[in-house]
């Protein structure tokens, strides 16, 4: 057993250097004391003195610090998810995509992209709203759904409802895909997945979401502890396993619908994250939940930094980093533990 | 399922980079073939008006025989339908793909597919030959064979990235169209256009030469026009810089590197489909300090007309040069 502390400490470490690494580093790079200063003029209005560059605030400010911000909260809020997921329905397959919450939220944006919907007062937030709607939608269909072909609510059968909505969400946006013409770069960019040029008003809108559910998983985590022993050992212990059930999938997927909806769908976080926590720190989900929180953002804020700089100026989509950087060292992690067991 | 998505999806994409990348290297193995069939071709011909049966040589080196003057063609790619409506030959056009718009006479035209071509409405419609463009032969080889095992004539015309082998594309049209003097006054009027853009261009100073970033695909991802590419070629002959010069082909910009660029002029190619695309740019956080943002120096132009190889380059030409120097064409 390793000592709490730890854990803690050398997850927020990790997430505080790539944080740091990552305002910093860039097609333009910006010392950290220079922005130590911008941080300190555009927040708090301090006089930030001279031989700052108005560009560098602008690019610091403006772009960086938003996108690296709303990188972590994607990354935490899929992460966590795909914890709470992949403990509820004990299947180590699981990720914040198994409901058809992604698929929903997509075929919200991709249609927005597709008919070039913009609803007046909302402007360029036409997408992540519509997306956010048609996520709440397909996650009150899914599980209105699974509920009636199955009263209790049975792990296969909320993973099968989830299957059958995904491919026929799936469908509808390849469906789409195919009648598009000018703007598939648009919609195949947006699928991708991508924090960037986002803002400041993105953050905003995802940070809500990742507060609530985040907050309602994290007071779940010892009931994910009681009903990996099975549901009816989980009953026996004094949880209402219906209710928190629920509970947990609406938690969950409305985590996965706001991330879906400001960033596109960003795969492999969800999936892995959770894993590599749990192979690096235990099983236990009081502390697996806010570990992955941790890890999950500073993974996907990494995995941002090296798509925007690898070949700069030009850019890479970020999920093909998250796989790329992710498998490779999830491999690496279960070998090892291999050995270790073997030994 | 979802995986089955992401790979489509990721297919999708690597056949856009792909297809992108395709046109840069046959951008650049290509001169020489071309000129090579030009050269094979134009001997075939000499002197006289094309004399049938007629044998060309076409762009992936196939020998394309037409016994006599073709009285009804179909085009798969809207520049050879652009060329041949401005050889004056439009009225045999009799089947255009799905990207079709322009000249106006094409939405009338029955429509023969986009992507994918519908092989059986080609061979409905009966044609003597068929345009078919280098782009399309790695994507539908295998109903271009269709076509060519149903007796059909397929002409592949070469896939233009440059000017000077839009000409060329021009000339072998002109042939395969029995309209080969067209072709040539053709090639004359845009040569001598593109020479007066030229020479009114040549008047910028040094120090008053701008900078220019183009943007194919609206925030956030920003796609620009690197070397080797029409733009940066129309930009060239403008006497103005391509604020990406150093990025090759078509690539995705961190928006960073934009601010960083600090262009003087930003022209957009998106507005047929993105609503209001000036305020696209200057509604972006951060792009404030950008020159063309502060100055009010953001354009939107066809993007057909800078990215068809056809006789409407020229147009493009100059639509950039009047937004990137209002000044020298307000004295005209």
């Amino acid at each position: 057993m390793k000592s709490n502390l730890l854990k803690y400490t050398l997850s927020l470490a990790f997430l505080i250097s790539t944080m740091l690494i990552a305002i910093s580093v860039g097609s333009v790079s910006v010392p950290i004391p220079e922005i130590i200063k911008i941080i300190g003029s555009e927040v708090f209005h301090l006089p930030i003195g001279d031989g700052v560059d108005p560009k560098s605030i602008s690019i610091v400010y403006d772009i960086r610090l938003p996108r690296v911000i709303l990188a972590g909260l994607v990354g935490a809020s899929l992460a966590i998810a795909g914890a709470a997921f992949q403990g509820l329905l004990r299947n180590p397959l699981a990720d914040p995509y198994i409901l058809g919450v992604s698929s929903g939220a997509s075929v919200g944006a991709v249609s927005t992209l597709f008919f070039n919907i913009s609803i007046p007062f909302l402007g360029m937030y036409t997408l992540p709203f519509l997306s956010i709607l048609s996520a709440l939608a397909t996650i009150m269909i899914v599980l209105f759904f699974a509920k009636k072909i199955d009263k209790t609510m049975r792990v296969e059968s909320i993973i099968l409802t989830g299957i059958i909505f995904s491919s026929f969400l799936g469908s509808i946006i390849s469906l789409i895909i195919a009648l598009t013409g000018e703007e598939l770069q648009q919609i195949i960019g947006w699928l991708l997945g991508s924090v960037s040029m986002r803002g400041w008003k993105y953050v905003g809108i995802i940070l809500p979401f990742l507060i609530v559910g985040g907050l309602l998983l994290l007071m779940n985590t010892r009931e994910l502890n009681a009903m990996s022993f099975g549901e009816e050992r989980a009953q026996h212990l004094g949880v209402d396993v219906e209710k928190r059930k629920m509970l947990i999938l609406a938690a969950g997927s409305i985590l996965t619908g706001a991330a879906v909806a400001v960033s596109g769908t960003i795969g492999f976080v969800g999936l892995v994250i959770p894993h590599l926590t749990r192979k690096l720190w235990g099983p236990d989900h009081i502390h697996l939940l806010p570990l992955s929180i941790i890890t999950g953002a500073g993974f996907l804020i990494l995995t941002d930094l090296l798509s925007r700089t690898i070949i700069s100026p030009q850019v890479l989509p970020v999920g093909v980093i998250t796989a790329l950087v992710g498998a490779p060292v999830f491999a690496m992690i279960l070998i090892k533990q291999k050995k270790e067991k073997g030994r | 399922m979802k995986k089955f998505l992401q790979v489509l999806l990721l297919a999708l994409l690597a056949g856009f980079l792909i297809g992108c990348s395709n046109n840069d290297s046959a951008d650049e193995g290509a001169p020489d073939e071309n000129t090579t069939n030009e050269e094979t071709a134009s001997e075939d011909t000499d002197g006289e008006d094309s004399a049938y049966p007629l044998t060309i040589t076409d762009a992936i080196d196939n020998e394309v025989t037409l016994e006599e003057e073709p009285e009804r063609i179909v085009s798969l790619m809207p520049s050879n339908t652009e060329i041949t409506f401005a050889l004056d030959q439009g009225d045999k056009v009799v089947g255009v793909s799905d990207n079709d718009t322009y000249p106006e006479e094409v939405l009338d035209i029955d429509k023969v597919g986009g992507m994918e071509f519908n092989v059986e409405v080609i061979i409905s419609l009966d044609p003597d030959v068929v345009l078919a463009h280098e782009s399309l032969v790695a994507s539908s080889q295998e109903a271009l064979d269709q076509l060519e095992d149903a007796d059909i004539e397929v002409f592949t015309v070469a896939d233009a990235t440059d000017v000077d082998t839009t000409y060329e594309t021009i000339e072998n049209i002109g042939q395969v169209v029995n309209a080969e003097e067209e072709a040539e006054q053709l090639v004359t009027d845009m040569q001598a256009d593109f020479a007066e853009l030229e020479e009114i261009t040549s008047e910028v100073a040094e120090e008053d030469r701008q900078s220019v970033f183009f943007e194919i695909s609206p925030s956030p991802e920003i796609y620009t026009a690197g070397q080797n590419t029409f733009l940066d070629e129309l930009l060239q002959i403008i006497h103005a810089d391509n604020a990406a010069g150093d990025q090759e082909g078509w690539v995705e910009m961190d928006p960073e590197a934009i601010i960083e660029l600090n262009p003087e002029v930003i022209i957009s190619t998106y507005g047929s489909y993105v609503e209001d695309p000036i305020g696209e740019v200057t509604s972006r956080d951060g792009f404030d300090t950008v020159d063309a943002v502060a100055n009010e120096r953001i354009y939107d132009v066809d993007s057909d007309t800078v990215s068809r190889p056809g006789p409407r380059l020229v147009d493009g030409a100059r639509e950039i040069a009047e937004a990137v120097y209002p000044e020298l064409f307000d004295e005209e």
